[in-house]
C-alpha cells in the first residue's frame, strides 16, 4: 500500500516536474535531485543591500526594461499581462499570480545569468516598511517614482500585522481563504468575492505603496513581485505547514492560463492543477517549516546540527516526535529531503468490490474496535486514512467522488459542509483512446471526521457518492472500487544520505 | 517531505474535512452575481468616515461577515482601507476588531468576506444587545489624511 501511494505521488510529481523543468532530466532520479535543490526564495530583510540576489534582480529588471517592445519579456509587456489578464476577487487569484511569478522568476534567472536566482519576498507583516533596496536612489532600477509611501511609511499592524496574518492562516476553507469561485465557463476576470488574504493584506499593500502599485499596471513597480511573493509564501504556508487543502473543484483545477511566456519569450500554457506542484518542485521558501513568523510556535529549521543529522542517517524516525524538539528536528530533516513514509500500525479492509452509480451511492462497513478508534482520535501523532484501491480512472471527465462517514442517507445533494463529509477524490487522468484508462489508488484523511463526529465505536460506514461536475452531462455512470482499507498509522521519515 | 507535500496538494480533502476547522463552518460559495442586502446602503466619506450600524438578531452566532463596496468615488486615488469592528453601546473607538480590507485598484468596488476572529465570535455568541458594527474609512498612510472628495458606498452587511 505504501508503495502504491508513493508511486502515485511520484508519478504525478515526476510527470509534472518533467513538464515544469522543461525535460531537464533523463531520469526520474535526476529530476528528484533537481527538485531537492530547487531555488530558495528568501526574505529580503535577511539580505544585505549588495547581496547577489538583489544585484541579480537589479540586473534582470534593467535587462527587461532594455528589451524591445516586440519581446514578451519586456518590462512593460510583463506589466501588461497583469493589466489585461489578472483575475481578482475570485479563486483564480492565487494560482494565476503563482504562475505569473514563476515565469517572471525564470526570466530574471535567464537575463541576470544567476542560475539559482529566486525572487526574494517582502514580509510586510514583520517588516512593514518598504525594503530600503527599493529606495537606493532615484536612478536605481528598483526605484519607482510614482510611489506614495516613503522609506519611513509603515503599514498598519491592524491590517497586515502578524496577528492578522495568523488569523487568515487559521481559516481552513479554501473557498474563503482563496477568494470566491467562478464557473468554469466564466471569464477568468469574473468577480465573485474577496477572501481575507486578497481583500486584506494583498489589497492593502497595493494601496499603501501607491502610485503604479495601486493600479493594474502595478508590476511596473519592481516591488510588486516581492509583494506577491509574500502572498505566494502565505499560500504555500497555508498548504504545507497549516495543512489546509485546496479545493478539488475541476472548474478550478482545469483552468488554463495562456498569457505567460517562458524565459525565452515563448508563450506557455499552464493549468491550475499543474501549478499546485510549483512549491514542491520549482522553489521553496527559506522558512517553509517555520511557523514563528506566521503566528504559531515552531522552532526554525536552522537549529538542526548537520553532524547530528548525519549521525542519525538511515534511522527511521517518527515525523511528529515525542517532544517539540523531536518534531522540529524531524520536520527539518524531511524538509532537507528525507523520504517520508506512512508506517501503518493497523489495517482494516473490505472483502468485496464496491460499485456506485450516479443515482445509487455505494455503502460499505468497516468493523473497527473501539481502542483503534480511540487511537485514530489521538491527534497529530496518529493518522487514520481511507485508501480506495483499484478505482477505475476513466470516470474523470464526468464526476468526482464524495466520501461520507456514518451517513447512510448521503446523496448527491449532501453538501461538503456536512459534518460527515470526509473528502472528495477525482483523477487528473483523461482517457484518450484505447488503453488509456486504468486503475488508481486514492487516500483520504478520515481522522478529522472521526474526531469531529466523536466516534467511539464501530462499525465505520463509508458512503461513496458520485457528484457530477457542474454543467456536464455525464457519460460514465458507474464507479468500481476494488477494495477500501482503513489504515491507522503514523508518518515516519528516513534520513537520507546528504 | 516532497511526496508528503504533494500528497497534501493533490489528494487532500477540501476544507470541511480539515482538522483545523474548529470555529468556522465553510461558507456556501456563491458566484457573486447576486448582490446581497442592497436595501440599506451605508455611505462613508472623508468628512464622515465612520458609521455605526445596529446588529440584526442572530438565530445562531455568525462566523463570517460579508461586506460589499458598491461604489467608490475616489478621483484623487487616495489610499484608504475600511476597518470593521464590534462596538459596545456608546463606544466611539476601539471595540473588538473584525478586520480591515481595501479595494484594489483604489476605485474598484468588490465584495469582501471576513471570517470573524474568535474574540468577535465570542462577543456575538453572548448577549449582543446594544452592540453595533462600526465601519470606518482609514488612511493607509498616516501622513496623507483622507480628504474630500472621497465617497465609499457599502451594501447592508451580511452575517453568515
Amino acid at each position: 500500500m505504501e508503495r502504491n501511494r508513493r508511486n502515485f505521488i511520484k508519478t504525478a510529481a515526476a510527470g509534472a516536474g518533467w513538464a515544469m523543468l522543461g525535460g531537464c532530466a533523463s531520469t526520474i532520479q535526476s529530476c528528484q535531485e533537481i527538485i531537492e535543490r530547487r531555488p530558495v526564495r528568501r526574505n529580503i530583510a535577511s539580505l544585505s543591500p549588495d547581496d547577489p540576489v538583489i544585484e541579480a534582480y537589479r540586473a534582470a529588471v534593467s535587462a527587461m526594461k532594455a528589451l524591445p517592445s516586440t519581446d514578451r519579456r519586456n518590462w512593460t509587456n510583463q506589466a501588461l499581462i497583469h493589466q489585461n489578464y489578472c483575475p481578482h476577487e475570485n479563486w483564480l487569484f492565487l494560482p494565476w499570480h503563482r504562475c505569473y511569478l514563476l515565469y517572471f522568476e525564470r526570466i530574471c534567472r535567464k537575463l541576470s545569468g544567476m542560475e539559482d536566482f529566486a525572487l526574494p519576498y517582502w514580509n510586510w507583516s514583520e517588516q512593514p516598511r518598504i525594503p530600503s533596496a527599493f529606495f537606493a536612489s532615484t536612478f536605481d532600477p528598483l526605484f519607482d517614482p510614482t510611489r506614495l509611501a516613503t522609506p519611513t511609511s509603515t503599514a498598519a499592524a491592524s491590517a497586515v500585522g502578524p496577528s492578522v496574518l495568523a488569523g487568515i492562516l487559521d481559516e481552513p476553507n479554501f473557498l474563503v481563504y482563496g477568494s470566491g469561485p467562478i464557473p468554469a465557463s466564466a471569464s477568468q476576470r469574473r468577480r465573485s468575492y474577496y477572501g481575507p488574504l486578497e481583500g486584506g493584506p494583498h489589497n492593502y499593500i497595493h494601496g499603501f505603496v501607491g502610485g503604479n502599485m495601486s493600479t493594474y499596471m502595478s508590476p511596473l513597480d519592481p516591488l510588486f513581485w516581492l509583494h506577491h511573493n509574500m502572498v505566494e509564501r502565505t499560500w504555500v504556508h497555508w498548504n504545507l505547514v497549516r495543512e489546509h487543502p485546496n479545493t478539488e473543484d475541476r472548474a478550478w483545477l482545469d483552468r488554463e492560463f495562456t498569457e505567460f511566456c517562458d524565459e525565452d519569450g515563448n508563450p506557455v500554457t499552464i493549468s491550475v492543477a499543474l501549478s499546485l506542484l510549483f512549491p514542491v518542485i520549482s522553489y521553496r521558501y527559506d522558512d517553509e517549516e517555520d511557523d514563528a513568523t506566521m503566528g504559531a510556535a515552531v522552532a526554525p529549521a536552522a537549529a538542526i546540527d548537520p553532524a547530528q543529522a548525519a549521525k542519525d542517517r538511515a534511522m527511521w524516525l517518527r515525523l511528529s516526535g515525542d517532544t517539540k524538539a523531536d518534531r522540529d528536528a524531524n520536520a527539518a530533516r524531511a524538509q532537507q529531503g528525507a523520504r517520508v513514509d506512512l508506517q501503518v500500525l493497523e489495517r482494516i479492509a473490505t472483502s468485496t468490490p464496491l460499485s456506485a452509480a450516479l443515482d445509487q451511492p455505494a455503502v460499505t462497513r468497516l468493523m473497527v474496535d473501539p481502542p483503534l478508534l480511540e487511537l485514530a482520535r489521538r491527534g497529530r501523532d496518529v493518522r487514520a486514512l481511507l485508501a480506495f484501491e483499484g478505482v477505475g480512472l476513466d470516470f474523470t471527465t464526468d464526476f468526482s467522488v464524495r466520501v461520507f462517514l456514518n451517513h447512510p442517507g448521503a446523496g448527491p445533494d449532501t453538501p461538503p459542509s456536512d459534518p460527515h463529509f470526509v473528502g472528495t477524490f477525482a483523477s487528473f487522468h483523461h482517457a484518450h483512446g484505447p488503453g488509456a484508462a486504468g486503475v488508481g489508488t486514492f487516500l483520504l484523511d478520515v481522522g478529522p471526521t472521526i474526531e469531529r463526529l466523536g466516534l467511539e465505536e464501530g462499525p465505520l460506514e463509508v458512503s461513496l457518492v458520485l457528484a457530477p461536475f457542474p454543467d456536464r452531462e455525464p457519460t460514465e455512470r458507474t464507479l468500481e472500487v476494488a477494495r477500501i482499507e482503513l489504515q491507522i498509522g503514523r508518518d515516519v521519515i528516513e534520513v537520507s544520505d546528504p | 517531505m516532497i511526496w508528503r507535500a504533494a500528497l497534501l496538494l493533490l489528494v487532500a480533502a477540501p476544507g470541511p474535512a480539515c482538522s483545523c476547522a474548529a470555529g468556522h463552518e465553510p461558507v456556501e460559495p456563491h458566484d457573486g452575481t447576486e448582490p446581497q442586502g442592497l436595501e440599506m446602503e451605508v455611505e462613508l466619506s472623508a468628512s464622515a468616515p465612520q458609521e455605526r450600524l445596529p446588529l440584526p438578531a442572530f438565530a445562531t452566532a455568525p462566523t463570517v461577515l460579508q461586506l460589499a463596496i458598491t461604489a467608490i468615488d475616489n478621483p484623487k486615488a487616495q489610499a484608504f482601507a475600511v476597518s470593521a469592528s464590534l462596538q459596545p453601546p456608546g463606544g466611539v473607538e476601539g471595540g473588538v476588531p473584525i478586520g480591515t480590507f481595501a479595494p484594489f485598484p483604489v476605485d474598484q468596488p468588490g465584495t469582501f468576506v471576513l471570517p470573524l476572529p474568535a474574540p468577535a465570535q465570542e462577543v456575538l455568541a453572548g448577549a449582543s444587545e446594544g452592540l453595533a458594527l462600526r465601519l470606518a474609512l482609514e488612511p493607509m498612510l498616516p501622513e496623507r489624511p483622507l480628504v474630500e472628495p472621497l465617497r465609499v458606498s457599502l451594501a447592508e452587511p451580511t452575517w453568515q
